[in-house]
């Protein structure tokens, strides 16, 4: 079991490092960068940055003195090794030339003709070899830090903005699966021991609705009928805002059954096959031959066969549950994770990218590894010691 | 539509201080142009365009002796019958005549070029002619009739079913989410619309489209060159820990917004200061050369780069306000946090959960604190419209905007006293590459320009507020500085075909493929389809639309690798300068590559002459210049349509949809919402 479980950690370790490296270079390729705007920033203060965040070389002067030429270059343009950047001659009137030290694109170009400066003043700005980014990034990821967000300037790192909406979303995951299972095992029950009566028929035309309808439409139904016509819950967010009359788990109770509803109907469909199908078999009248009462063979001996299917479903399950709370939270204004996927990918935020998408992808493996390790529990015939 | 409804000519006088007259209103949230910013101007709902300001002229007319013509036109409330006076007449007429005579009439081409000297001088000239000439009068400074000035709706039906708010005097608001409320970085305008609440300039914005009042200033003065501004601070200010704000303050902030290593995406608006430009691009190392002096620890001293009538509206800008040095010194980077931060402003935030909401206090240090009615806030981050309408209907919010078309159309329809409608200094224009085939030609610009019907699409396809246009500058500030521009070339497939054919491709034949570049957005799909089609229908030309992401679209604007792009202009100060500035040789901004000498040239002229009707007159030339080289197709004029609570008062229309929560108090329902 032990090594079963380290050597599933062994693959999901290569399994994020894939992701986080095909991101990385993903959002490298997109067009554009982190600090465009519409109004441009001035050279010297673009520079700033993108040394800042350790994401450019700054090409400086060898020596004081002034620019007597400066070379055919515009920001943004690729050159060649060894292109004069700018000549600068010093107080012994010699030349000294500052060259591009390989191919590369110009990011800011800050020379001025006949400008005094000092040296390692600094000529231009190109942006750091893409290896030399991906090694320094990964060795920090490595050690969970992402670094800090940039269109914070700095001012927040990915870590702080993680925490913050992270336990959200986990809570609200969390709720909704618990909400499904014990919802969707016990209508399931409750169908499969009824098969083919109206109480089942009832149950199962729900479930199929509740299949049916996603939730980006069955969340403003619940909010019409609740919140607008019934009054009987507040809208908007996780946490009461002060001086809200209403408790948090009037907040909660919505979203929650929202991103619930669709997995509790899956769950009772399948909890009520497999519960059809461990009724007919033979432990199972074994079991009632010796005499135990109808409700100790359901609960002591066809429950833990009848649920297999769903826990096998909840996998797949949680990596719906966590993409669909993206919905969930937008539709009731919850400040979680889906606040983080789409917004920094288009601002170039490189290091929140990778922070979400670290935190997305490390959620959907230990998941299923949690789920192959509940399946040693319920069937007695897998077992990963072999 | 009826040209009748001109709006009040001069709506606001500048009985302001001394010197130069710049009334109005100011701050803008900075750039509204990143995707989010889009989201909300969002074009609002209602079939019907509704000419400016029908309230809005109502009230004036009792100050100002005119008569307000008619109401909204087609749905809405009903038009009010008032006849107009004789005067009023009279200036409609002058309007009418003055503005559809160059408006019919396309200034010949002539030669390829752009406008050269000669004909700018002529320009200048016709532009003389068409300035209004004698005071600015209307107004003045008096609240109640300025109030309105800018509004495009406002319902007079008060709501029977209200949603309830909680009545504990806490004004709850909705605005996108600050990415940093440290004034010297803020570009955003969420960061703007929540800093400002907490960091008081020496200048501020009253309620409504009226001229600056003193802050944290007292008074101030300028010399007679119009280059030194003299402002004395209050006596006693101090910052929220109790530590004296002084006039070096100030200094400190704008010397710190600034330096290069700040990274400030805000010092361009300090670069109006002699010395600014130089010390914030590296230029000079010298902080010292930057004009701000401090004398004693009441007065600050600032000498401007050249004459700036606009500048007491510049100095009410969040990048204007002071800093607290000592709290920068020890927190680092986390000074603007709840807990670490200080400010001078009316309120002091005390919790700060980012996407999700902000609470702020009353500043019990400020010095105004007596008159701070609201005894705290809750701002929400939210910029999706569907959520802000929940906020307002569930009564979790007073005040919420953008919100989305359906509800606009709904409420107008109902004439709902909560709908607030406000024009703001914005223009939705595509961009023509002029210094590569094809648009190098003019004939081919101006034939684009006026072969789309802009009046029917602002009516009938985005189906919204927003007042098209056939020019670059909106309009309002014929209200503010009693500036009158030019009017574009309208509407006209007939011209634009004979055009097409003179510029050497009858009914679009031998035309290269042509290409338009828009950010992926449904308003901007929208207009884009329209465009294609009025080009296919009018003059048989193909368009080909391709939609990318913002940053895309960005590197190609900044690159110019396009033919044809989709952008917008939203004011960085309420002058029609900041929107010309922008074509000017040497603007990153200029994505047109119009280059013309002669348009340099009367920049600066405008930006050195003193007098207010010939920097009209030589505005309004530069705008003509505009119009007929045509590097853009201007559309529409934004505006942004607000639910607000019938219960507030003091939130009136901003042309720089600036609004000072200090204003704002609470008061029984009621269908006015101003006092």
């Amino acid at each position: 079991m032990l090594r079963f479980i380290l050597n599933r950690l062994m693959g999901a370790v290569i399994v994020l490092w894939v992701i986080v490296s095909a991101s990385f270079f993903m959002m490298r390729c997109a067009p554009g960068g982190p600090f465009d705007e519409e109004k441009a920033l001035p050279p010297n203060v673009e520079a700033n940055k993108w040394t800042k965040f350790g994401m450019g070389d700054e090409i400086v002067s060898p020596v004081a003195g002034k620019v007597v030429e400066l070379g055919q270059i515009t920001a943004g343009d690729e050159y060649e090794e060894d292109v004069v950047l700018a000549v600068v001659q010093d107080a012994q009137g010699i030349k000294h030339e500052v060259r591009m030290p390989s191919d590369g694109q110009v990011k800011v170009f800050t020379a001025e003709l006949n400008k005094e400066i000092a040296a390692g003043d600094r000529v231009a700005v190109i942006p750091k070899p893409l290896w030399d980014q991906y090694l320094t990034s990964l060795g920090n990821y490595a050690q969970l830090d992402f670094g800090v967000t940039f269109t914070s300037d700095g001012s927040r790192t990915v870590m702080e903005e993680l925490k913050q909406a992270f336990p959200i979303s986990m809570q609200l995951g969390l709720f909704s699966m618990l909400f499904a299972i014990i919802f969707g095992v016990s209508i399931g029950l409750i169908a499969g021991l009824k098969q083919n009566t109206l109480t089942d028929y009832t149950l199962m035309s729900g479930a199929m609705v509740g299949i049916s309808i996603p939730t980006m439409v069955s969340g403003p139904i619940l909010i019409a009928l609740f919140v607008l016509g019934l009054g009987w819950f507040p809208y908007g967010g996780w946490d009461p805002p002060p001086g809200s009359e209403w408790s948090a788990w009037q907040y909660r109770i919505l979203p929650v059954i929202t991103l619930g509803l669709v997995y509790t109907a899956y769950i009772a469909r399948l909890t009520r096959g497999g519960m059809l199908e461990i009724i007919r078999s033979d432990y199972i009248r074994t079991a009632r031959a010796k005499g135990l009462s109808e409700r100790q063979v359901v609960t002591r001996h066809a429950l833990k066969g009848a649920i297999l299917p769903t826990v096998s479903f909840l996998g797949p399950a949680m990596a719906g549950i966590v993409t669909g709370s993206v919905v969930v939270e937008r539709v009731f204004g919850i400040a979680g994770l889906s606040e983080y996927f789409i917004t920094p990918a288009l601002n170039r935020d490189y290091p929140m990218v990778i922070g979400v998408i670290v935190v997305y992808s490390a959620i959907l493996v230990v998941l299923n590894l949690v789920v192959d390790i509940a399946y040693t529990f319920l069937d007695p015939r897998v077992s990963y010691d072999k | 539509m009826v040209a009748a409804c001109e709006r009040p000519a001069f709506a606001v006088d500048s009985e302001t201080t001394s010197g130069d007259t710049n009334p109005s209103n100011l701050n803008y949230p900075t750039h509204h142009s990143d995707a989010r910013a889009d989201t909300r101007q969002r074009p609002a709902g209602a079939r019907v365009r509704v000419l400016l300001m029908a309230t809005g002229a109502a009230a004036l007319a009792l100050t100002s002796g005119l008569t307000a013509c008619g109401g909204p036109v087609g749905e809405g409330p009903p038009p009010q019958l008032i006849v107009p006076s004789a005067e009023r007449l009279a200036e409609l007429e002058e309007a009418v005549t003055g503005e559809v005579s160059t408006a019919n009439e396309p200034t010949e081409l002539g030669v390829a070029g752009f406008t050269d000297d000669a004909l700018m001088e002529s320009f200048i000239k016709e532009c003389r002619e068409l300035q209004p000439k004698g005071e600015l009068k209307a107004g003045a400074g008096d609240r109640a009739a300025s109030s309105s000035v800018g509004r495009v709706f406002r319902g007079d039906t008060l709501p029977k079913k209200l949603p309830e708010v909680p009545d504990d005097g806490i004004f709850r608001w909705v605005e996108g989410n600050p990415e940093y409320l440290d004034p010297n970085k803020i570009s955003e305008s969420a960061g703007n619309a929540i800093a400002s609440q907490m960091f008081e300039t020496l200048l501020i914005l009253p309620p409504g489209n009226t001229p600056v009042v003193p802050g944290a200033a007292e008074s101030y003065t300028v010399s007679d060159d119009g280059l030194v501004y003299t402002f004395t601070l209050r006596e006693g200010l101090t910052w929220s820990d109790g530590k004296p704000l002084l006039a070096e303050d100030f200094r400190y902030a704008w010397l710190r917004g600034l330096a290069p290593e700040t990274g400030s995406r805000n010092a361009q608006q300090l670069w109006f200061i002699k010395g600014a430009k130089a010390y914030n691009t590296s230029k000079s190392k010298d902080r010292e050369s930057v004009a701000i002096r401090t004398d004693g620890d009441r007065k600050l001293i600032v000498t401007l780069e050249s004459r700036t009538p606009f500048f007491p509206d510049l100095v009410t800008y969040i990048a204007y306000a002071p800093v607290p040095r000592h709290a920068i010194e020890k927190h680092g980077e986390k000074w603007a946090l709840p807990n670490n931060i200080v400010v001078n402003g009316p309120f002091i935030m005390t919790e700060w959960k980012p996407r999700d909401r902000l609470i702020m206090e009353p500043n019990p240090k400020y010095w105004d604190a007596a008159n701070i009615k609201l005894k705290g806030q809750i701002i929400y981050s939210s910029d999706d419209e569907k959520r802000n309408v929940l906020l307002y209907d569930t009564g979790q919010a007073h005040w919420v905007s953008p919100i989305g078309a359906d509800r606009i159309r709904e409420y107008k329809n109902l004439g709902r006293s909560d709908l607030q409608i406000d024009q703001i200094m914005c223009t939705y224009y595509y961009v023509l590459r002029t210094d590569k085939p094809p648009f190098n030609d003019p004939r081919l610009r101006r034939a684009i320009n006026i072969a789309v019907d802009k009046e029917r699409l602002t009516q009938h396809v985005l189906a919204s507020f927003e007042p098209s246009t056939t020019h670059l500058v909106p309009d309002m500030f014929r209200n503010t500085l009693g500036y009158k521009g030019p009017q574009g070339d309208p509407f006209n497939p007939q011209k634009a075909r004979q055009l097409l054919a003179e510029a050497g491709y009858p009914d679009g034949k031998g035309l290269p493929k042509l290409e338009l570049v828009y950010n992926t957005f449904e308003v901007h799909r929208l207009v884009a389809e329209y465009v294609q089609r009025n080009l296919k229908e009018n003059l048989g030309i193909e368009l080909s639309l391709i939609n990318m992401e913002w940053k895309s679209l960005l590197k190609k604007n900044h690159s110019g690798d396009f033919q044809i792009s989709r952008t917008s202009w939203c004011a960085d100060y309420p002058d029609p300068l900041t929107f010309l500035a922008v074509w000017d040789s040497e603007s990153e901004n200029n994505y047109a590559a119009y280059k013309n000498p002669a348009y340099d040239k009367v920049l600066d002229r405008i930006r050195s002459e003193s007098d207010r009707i010939e920097r009209n007159a030589l505005m309004c030339a530069a705008e003509k210049a505009i119009n007929r080289d045509m590097p853009i197709v201007p559309f529409y004029y934004y505006s942004r349509a607000n639910l607000v609570h019938p219960t507030v008062r003091g939130f009136e229309a901003q042309y720089l949809d600036h609004h000072n929560t200090k204003w704002i108090h609470f008061g029984p329902p009621s269908a006015g919402g101003s006092e």
